[in-house]
Parts: C-alpha cells; sequence; structure tokens
C-alpha cells in the first residue's frame, strides 16, 4: 500500500513543479503570511516530509478551495502510517471533481482506501476506472495497471471470501497478554499450556521501539497468566542484532529464533529454563544461506522442519521450504514446497499442524483478500492440496502467525484490524473441526513421596521397529512430557534413568475419530528392606479426557451392564442432562470457557442430588450409568523385585527395531477409554491370580529377592524381640507382594545330640513362622523346616553363628 | 466496520449454541464422584451418639490423597447430619483418634490391615479405594473397579460391630461381604 502511496507522491513532485504556475490562482486569494505558509507547505512536501507539511495544508484548505491542496492532504495521510483512510474524503471529493490538474493514479489510492475499508465493490469500480483511462495516458506506468488488475482479483476474492458463512468464535485474549503495546506472532504447545509471544513497546510514538519476547502460561481454570518477558542469555556477539522469535516445538522444549541484521537473519534453535532463553546453536548450513531465513515450525515427532527463505531459486519473494532429519540427526538439504504452496509474493511463518499433515501458513498471493493472508493446505498422497483462505480470519490488511492446538479446536493468531496504530493484539479462535490426534502428556516422578524425575525417553513404532526420531525426554525440573500419536498406532516407550530398571510400556493407540488427551503419571518407587533396595514398584496412572464420546458410546455401555428399566431411564437422562449442562469438568484442559463458582456448585448440587435420590430410591441404574460415564483413571502396577538384590539381572531382553534392551517386564498401556472388556482384562494383572501354591513349587523356580538370618541363644529356641522390627517388615513385604513366598529353615549348632538338635530346629523355625502368621502373612505362602545341625561345620568356627533361621524370599517365576 | 460486529455478534450466538449441545457429552471424574458418594454416605448412615458430640464431622484422609481440591469443593457449605465437614489429611495411624469417616486409597494390604485393626471397634466408617479385599480385611465400604455390577461394597458386619448403622437403602444398592469364617 505505501508503494502506491510513494508513487502518487513521486507524480504528484513532478506535476507540482509543472503546476507551480498554475498555483498562482491560489496565491491570489491568500494574504502575504499565508502565501508564506502555502510556500513551506510546497516545499515540506517537495522533500516528502509529509509530517510537517500536512498541518499547513490543512490551514491552507480551511482557507482556500484548492484541488491541489486538497490533492496534496490526501498524499500527505496516504503517507502518513496510522491515519491512512483520512485520505479518504479528499480523494473522494477530488474523483467528484476530476479535473486534469489531478493524477490519474488517484483512482488507484482510493481504490486502496475502498479495499482496506471492506468496500469491495466500490474499490473494483475504481480500479476499473484506472484502467480505463490509463489507456489514454501516455504516462501511465505499466506497474500500475498490473496492480490496479491484481486489486480487481483480490477484491472479487475478498467479496467471494468475506460472505460466506462461517462457525467460529473469534475473541481477543485477556487484557494481561494484550496491552496497549502491540502483540504479535503467537506460538503455542500442542496442549495450549504455554503461549510464547512477541511484544513490540513504543510502536506509533516516538519512544525507541524495543520488542521482546514474553511468556505465558495457563493456570488451573484455563485463563492465560500474567506473562513473563523472556531474557535471552547469549554472548556479547548478538547484542547489536534483532533476536526475533520464529518458531516452538509442539511439546514446548524447543525455541526457535530468527537472529540476524536487516534482511540477513538466520534461525537458532534454543531452551527455555528459568524464563531464560539459553542454550543457543545455529542451525547448520543447508538451512541458513546467506539469504533471509524467517519463521519455523517442526513436526511433532520432530523429523521435518518448515522454514521461510528467500534464497534463490524460489518462486519468488519468501518462499517455504523443508528441511528432513538425516539419520545423524542433522538437517539435510532443505526443498522448496513446490508451486502448489509457493508463489511469486511473498509466503510467510508456516505452521505445521501436530497432525503432521495440515500447513497453515500465510502469502500475498494465492486467493488473498489483501496482503498476506492465512491459509490451509493438507498433505495428500505426498501433494499438498490447493491453499485454501482461511476466510474469516483474514482482512484486508496483513495477517500473519497462525497456529493452533493439537486439538484442531483452539486457533491464536494476531491482526492489526481495528487498531489505528497498526498495533497488532493476539486473537483466540475457537474452531469446530476436531483433528483425531492422541495427546499423551505425562509426568515421571520417583521416590517416596514422588518428586519429578529426569529421565530418557525413547519410542518406538510397533510395527515397523522405527524408533521416532524426536527426543521426548522429560524435563528434569517438571518431570513433564508430551507425545503426539496419530489414530491406530502401536508404539513402545522405553524409559531409562539412573536408579532403576528399564521400563518398557506399550502404549496402544486405536482407530478414533475424535481427538482425545491421555494424561500419564509413572511413578517409580523404590521396595526397600533394611535400607537395601530389594526390587522396584512402577505404577501408571492413566487418565483420559474423552471429548468426543458419541451417544452411540453410552447407549452400548447402557444395553450391555443394565437391567432394562425404561422408566427410570427417561427420568435418568433428564436429570444427567441437567448436570452436564451445569458443568464442564474438562474445562481446566480444553476451554478458555470460566465457568465461575456459583455455577461449579451447581454442577456438585446436580451430582450430589443425583446420587442421594438414586440411594433414596434405591435405584442402581442412575448410579450404574453414572459410573459407566465416569472419567477414569486407570491404574497399572508393575513390581520388579531383583534377583538376590542384584538389579543387572533381573531384566528381560527386548529386541526392538535394530536395538536390543534389557528392561523389567513390559507393562501395557491402552490409551484410550477402552469397552468394559478391554477394561476389565487390563485390570486383573497377573498378580491378581489367586493362590499361588508356593509348597509344591519347584526349588529351580524360585528367583531369590532377599535373603535373611536370625540368630538363637544356646538350646533357646525363642528369637530375640530385638529382630521383631526386622522380620514384620519381611511379613510387609509377603503381604503386599502376592507372587513372593519365603523359606523359613531352621539350624543348631552341633552341640547336644542329632535328634535334639533337629527338633531344636524345627522349633526355632515354627516361631518364626508362627510370628509370621500372627501378622497375618497367609501360611501358603511359606515353607517351614527344621534342618538339625549341619555336619561340616563342627569343628571349623564359633558355634553361635550356626545357631540361625534363614528366611529367604523368593518370588516364583509364573508364566 | 459495522457489518463485521453484526456478523461476530452472530457468530459469537451460533457458537455458545454449539457450545451447549457439545457439554451433553462431557462427564464427571472419577474422584468427583467418589467424593459425591462419600459426602451421601454420611446421609445414610448413623453414628453412634457419643461420636457425634463435636459440631463437625470430620473425614480423615491417609496418606495418599487422589482427591485434590475436589473434595474440599464438594463438602466445602454442604451438610450432612447436620454438621459441617471438616476435612484432615494424615499421616501416621495415632492421627486417626477423632474422625468419623476414614478415607484410604493405595496403601499396600499389609498397611491397610494394620490400620483397620488399630480402629478396630471404634465408631469409624472406613472407606477403601478399590483396595482388594478391603471389606474382608475389616473396612466398612470399599468403592469398586468401574464397570462392576455393583459401585461399591460393604460389610454390615464390620459396621455393626462399630456401632454403625447403614440405612437399608444403601445395603440394597451394594454388594454384600460377609467376614471370611476361615480367619487363615
Amino acid at each position: 500500500m505505501t508503494k502506491t502511496g510513494q508513487t502518487l507522491v513521486k507524480k504528484a513532485i513532478i506535476l507540482g513543479i509543472f503546476l507551480h504556475l498554475a498555483a498562482y490562482a491560489v496565491f491570489a486569494q491568500l494574504n502575504a503570511s499565508e502565501r508564506r505558509t502555502l510556500k513551506t507547505a510546497n516545499s515540506y512536501f517537495d522533500n516528502e516530509q509529509f509530517a510537517e507539511a500536512l498541518p499547513l495544508f490543512l490551514k491552507i484548505d480551511s482557507l482556500v478551495n484548492d484541488y491541489q491542496v486538497t490533492y496534496r492532504i490526501g498524499a500527505c495521510y496516504l503517507n502518513t502510517k496510522y491515519e491512512k483512510l483520512k485520505a479518504l474524503p479528499y480523494l473522494e471529493y477530488l474523483i467528484k471533481n476530476m479535473s486534469l490538474e489531478v493524477p490519474l493514479i488517484v483512482y488507484n489510492d482510493l481504490g486502496t482506501l475502498y479495499h482496506y475499508s471492506y468496500r469491495f465493490d466500490e474499490a473494483i469500480e475504481q480500479f476499473r476506472k484506472y484502467l480505463e483511462e490509463s489507456k489514454k495516458d501516455s504516462y501511465a506506468r505499466v506497474t500500475d495497471q498490473e496492480y490496479a488488475r491484481r486489486m480487481i482479483t483480490v477484491c472479487e476474492n475478498a467479496i467471494e471470501i468475506t460472505t460466506k458463512p462461517f462457525n467460529a468464535e473469534i475473541d481477543i485474549l485477556s487484557s494481561s497478554i494484550n496491552t496497549m503495546e502491540s502483540e504479535f506472532c503467537p506460538m503455542i504447545t500442542a496442549d495450549e499450556q504455554t503461549l510464547v509471544y512477541m511484544r513490540t513497546i513504543g510502536l506509533g510514538t516516538a519512544m525507541n521501539q524495543e520488542t521482546h519476547i514474553m511468556i505465558s502460561h495457563k493456570n488451573e481454570v484455563g485463563d492465560w497468566q500474567s506473562p513473563k518477558k523472556l531474557t535471552v542469555d547469549v554472548a556479547d556477539k548478538y547484542l547489536d542484532q534483532s533476536i526475533l522469535l520464529a518458531g516452538l516445538s509442539p511439546d514446548g522444549q524447543t525455541l526457535f529464533l530468527n537472529i540476524g541484521i536487516g534482511a540477513n537473519q538466520d534461525i537458532y534453535e534454543a531452551t527455555i529454563s528459568n524464563d531464560i532463553i539459553t542454550d543457543l546453536k545455529k542451525l547448520n548450513k543447508t538451512i541458513n544461506t546467506t539469504y533471509y531465513e524467517g519463521r519455523v515450525s517442526m513436526t511433532s515427532d520432530g523429523t521435518e522442519l518448515y522454514f521461510v527463505s528467500d534464497r534463490p531459486g524460489g518462486f519468488g519473494g519468501t518462499d517455504i521450504y523443508k528441511a528432513t532429519r538425516n539419520r545423524r540427526g542433522d538437517w539435510d538439504e532443505a526443498v522448496n514446497l513446490g508451486a502448489t504452496i509457493n508463489t511469486a509474493y511473498n509466503e510467510n511463518s508456516p505452521f505445521l499442524h501436530p497432525d503432521n499433515v495440515s500447513l497453515f501458513f500465510s502469502s500475498e498471493g494465492h486467493k488473498t483478500i489483501g496482503g498476506n493472508d492465512i491459509f490451509k493446505s493438507r498433505l495428500t498422497n505426498r501433494e499438498w492440496t490447493i491453499p485454501e483462505n482461511m476466510g474469516f480470519l483474514n482482512s484486508p490488511k496483513d495477517d500473519l502467525y497462525f497456529v493452533m492446538n493439537a486439538n484442531g479446536q483452539v486457533g491464536y493468531f494476531s491482526t492489526s484490524k481495528n487498531n489505528v496504530f497498526d498495533k497488532h493484539n493476539i486473537f483466540k479462535v475457537n474452531l469446530k473441526d476436531p483433528i483425531p490426534l492422541t495427546l499423551l502428556k505425562g509426568t515421571i516422578l520417583s521416590g517416596i513421596p514422588p518428586k519429578p524425575m529426569g529421565a530418557d525417553i525413547k519410542v518406538y513404532d510397533k510395527e515397523t521397529g522405527q524408533q521416532v526420531k524426536y527426543v521426548y525426554n522429560p524435563d528434569p525440573e517438571t518431570g513433564k512430557y508430551l507425545m503426539i500419536f496419530p489414530p491406530a498406532k502401536n508404539y513402545n516407550i522405553v524409559i531409562s534413568s539412573n536408579d532403576f530398571l528399564p521400563q518398557l510400556i506399550n502404549v496402544y493407540i486405536p482407530y478414533q475419530t475424535y481427538f482425545y488427551e491421555l494424561y500419564q503419571e509413572i511413578i517409580l518407587q523404590p521396595i526397600t528392606l533394611e535400607d537395601k533396595m530389594v526390587g522396584e514398584q512402577i505404577t501408571v496412572n492413566n487418565t483420559f479426557y474423552d471429548l468426543y464420546k458419541t451417544s452411540e458410546a453410552d447407549s452400548i455401555l447402557i444395553s450391555e451392564n443394565l437391567p432394562k428399566q425404561p422408566r427410570y431411564y427417561d427420568h435418568l437422562l433428564e436429570l444427567i442432562e441437567n448436570i452436564i449442562q451445569t458443568t464442564d469438568t474438562l474445562r481446566i484442559n480444553y476451554r478458555n470457557v470460566q465457568i465461575n463458582k456459583e455455577k461449579e456448585n451447581e454442577g456438585i448440587n446436580s451430582l450430589l442430588n443425583l446420587i442421594e435420590e438414586a440411594i433414596e430410591t434405591t435405584n442402581p441404574v442412575t448410579l450404574s450409568i453414572l459410573d459407566a460415564n465416569a472419567r477414569q483413571k486407570d491404574h497399572i502396577k508393575n513390581t520388579h523385585f531383583y534377583t538376590d538384590g542384584d538389579k543387572s539381572q533381573s531384566t528381560q531382553m527386548q529386541v526392538i527395531g535394530a536395538d536390543t534392551f534389557y528392561t523389567a517386564a513390559p507393562i501395557i498401556s491402552q490409551s484410550s477409554k477402552s469397552e468394559p472388556e478391554q477394561r476389565k482384562a487390563l485390570s486383573s494383572t497377573p498378580i491378581e491370580k489367586e493362590e499361588i501354591n508356593f509348597k509344591i513349587s519347584e526349588h529351580k523356580d524360585r528367583r531369590y529377592v532377599h535373603r535373611h538370618t536370625i540368630y538363637f541363644k544356646l538350646n533357646e529356641a525363642k528369637f530375640d524381640p530385638k529382630y521383631e522390627q526386622e522380620l514384620l517388615e519381611i511379613c510387609k513385604l509377603l503381604i503386599d507382594n502376592q507372587t513372593l513366598g519365603a523359606e523359613i529353615y531352621g539350624f543348631t549348632d552341633a552341640l547336644g545330640g542329632e535328634k535334639h538338635n533337629l527338633s531344636l530346629s524345627r522349633k526355632r523355625a515354627q516361631n518364626v513362622l508362627r510370628f509370621f502368621m500372627d501378622n497375618s502373612v497367609a501360611f501358603q505362602k511359606l515353607i517351614v523346616k527344621g534342618l538339625g545341625e549341619v555336619n561340616e561345620q563342627a569343628a571349623t568356627s564359633g558355634n553361635d553363628k550356626w545357631r540361625k533361621v534363614e528366611i529367604n524370599v523368593f518370588e516364583l517365576n509364573v508364566e | 466496520m459495522i457489518k463485521t460486529k453484526t456478523c461476530c455478534r452472530f457468530i459469537l450466538l451460533t457458537f455458545s449454541l454449539l457450545l451447549s449441545a457439545q457439554v451433553l457429552f462431557a462427564q464427571y471424574s472419577e474422584y468427583e464422584i467418589k467424593a459425591a458418594y462419600i459426602f451421601n454416605f454420611a446421609k445414610f448412615i448413623d453414628w453412634p451418639d457419643e461420636s457425634l458430640q463435636s459440631d463437625t464431622l470430620v473425614l480423615a484422609i491417609y496418606k495418599y490423597d487422589p482427591f485434590g481440591i475436589i473434595i474440599d469443593k464438594t463438602m466445602q457449605g454442604r451438610k450432612a447430619q447436620g454438621k459441617n465437614w471438616k476435612i484432615v489429611r494424615i499421616n501416621t495411624i495415632e492421627d486417626i483418634a477423632q474422625c468419623h469417616v476414614l478415607f484410604i486409597s493405595n496403601l499396600g494390604t499389609f498397611e491397610t490391615m494394620k490400620l483397620l485393626e488399630k480402629t478396630k471397634n471404634k465408631p469409624v466408617l472406613t472407606i477403601g479405594d478399590e483396595i482388594i479385599g478391603f471389606c474382608e480385611m475389616g473396612g466398612v465400604i470399599n468403592f469398586t473397579p468401574q464397570f462392576s455390577a455393583h459401585q461399591f461394597e460393604i460389610n454390615n458386619e464390620v459396621a455393626l460391630s462399630r456401632r454403625i448403622s447403614i440405612s437399608p437403602k444403601l445395603l440394597t444398592l451394594a454388594k454384600i461381604i460377609a467376614n471370611s469364617e476361615d480367619e487363615f
């Protein structure tokens, strides 16, 4: 737009010199000081000092009526940054009274202003007039004619696109994010819990402009908290260069920056830690050239990088390129996305949705309705579809930086629409098409009480055995990780850490047509006996957020599990509808819908009343439906004991793809709200198998987990009470773990008769047995033997160490 | 500009309608429901008079707390037995002394047994959170896993020994567990 403004001015200058003669007519109407004012104004104008010229012209305009002064006021306004539209009445006046004194380009400029203010029909009219009139004018420039032709198409696009109905809600973000300054370039994590954006301070003022990178997190109720400024921890060499936000990985662990001087921007990757951007790394030379490299978007599996560059060999202006990660983890040669995406105009701000097939980008070409518009294209059969204008999002001005969360429901973008100073604000748009993806969010905790833990996570596609290249390691401070999976795939997740056995978790992601979120909490806890680690327990808690549960699913649950009682059922559905309408338990993760306290209370009240009424009327159907609809936590627990306390001997070999792992027994985790039968199958882990017969187990099947010995006084069958605490700990271990059994073997020294010794050893073992049984250990778990005196020890050493009971805790290898 | 504004308003309206339609499929979470059950249990259960001297009904959560803030929100400002609720989170058996309801979740069998033994014959309504064999070990009410035929099980013999009387309505809805004959 400024370009045409400038051409107009240039023409005006040429014309102005020519018209100085004609200006005498104006001069005649003014007094001496006013003439001086006009002279100064004209000289400012000729020097392109429009801001200074404008007030002077306005003053003259109030005194005399002159086309040239009117025209110059229009031209001055057109050259302001924020008041272009004020030129409208002046240009309209000129067109109405068109004369030879007014340059033809006025048609184009008025058309441009009409386009700006959504008056597309009128704009087309003006551009057509220009084309018509300029045919007669041998001075008319080809570029201006081209501009008029292009703008006619753009306005036609705009008429078509802006009249299309759409179902979406656009909201401006709260005042903590949007201030009087300019906020733009929003980037979100796939789970929409973190927002990173830029804020430019001092736009539209005489102050020095400064751009900051800001970060905000969502609080419990889904509101953005007040943002913090991210400081960039860089070496001094970047100090005089501009540092801009370029991209954010879907899990929020990697931040991309543009650093450079002027048009020579390069892409860097970095991490955020404690509101400081650190670990800056410049991407390699296949990405960064001597030309401009700008905005970045990375696929959710980290294998592809989409970015903007104006390097030679493109289709014109800035184009979108793609680089693929090679086996060494570095980026291979970047490829232009091709003519379907890139045009002769500028393409910018690519955003690849976490589904890895939907690309959003902005372009000044394609079917734009003016300036940069946001477009969407999908990758089908390795081809990009023809970009579609995002319609309602776009304005005749520049629309850039569109991003979307993983479920495809919420997008963020910034626009200067309706802002006089061209200051951007960040908007949020609620869309309606869910995208069928699974968002797996989780935390790894360890110890008692559980604390966040750093770990190394590897993810394998189960079918192909290929490792998913992206690094999913949790944030060591929070223990949090985030993965995004397409439907109908199975994965193996291997978690390794320093203190525990490597764990293998199978994740099954079934086919589904809707989006859902799985929250996984992995807790690793040591099992200790006398301060020695004898085993470990892994608990996997899955919580499903199944947003798009269909009514069919409900009917299945009801028909399978409930006695048919239509009388109750109607009433109940009504009741449930009522409750559900007053509450939305998913608000925390899904929408910014703010539920006020009253509403929340209403939800609780409905639930309480529902249950009370069900009990009052002894109505099991209500309770069953409530139960079937509950968003459930899924607990899966595995306990691993080390063989003789030795961790390294306690693993199973797993071959995944080309890698071999030694891990603890695998855990199966279903990442969907499964059908009832499946759920039942899951909840009965092999550990719950009833009554393992320890007594008839063969010796070779026993894997010893822990050995413990207590000693006795001479000829004494009772053990010293000081051992009680230790024995109690063993009891606890045996009771809490159904796969564990224990051998209790009694011994004596060589003193005294053999027969007496045998019976004494039995008594010793039995005393321990009694203690175990008194403490609720099932006797089926215990194998008790008196072994009497042991021959070979006779003369060797002191007798006291043979007056003992050995307790050997073992685990049966149950297959 | 005016045109777009009215347009936005219209969209806002249609969207809010759609939103309410979507919300229909939202669900309660497991622990919201469990909290609501606990609240209602108190309405259908009578404690002996001497344990109802104080003006609050005390719910103790032992060690592991799966509710978080949910339980506080559920109980806050609502009365059962004409009393306000008081929620305490405790870590040792010794702290149990004066509570009416004791909620136990994610606890090993051994510790559960010790805990139940410690409160034996006291008028404490012990509620287990899907603990295997909870009622058999001497617990009063145990929640069952999702999709079970009954949502909770009750050992009424234990309740009686603790001088807690449970409404027949509640008993009708529960799976009844009897004390096992065999102490082994």
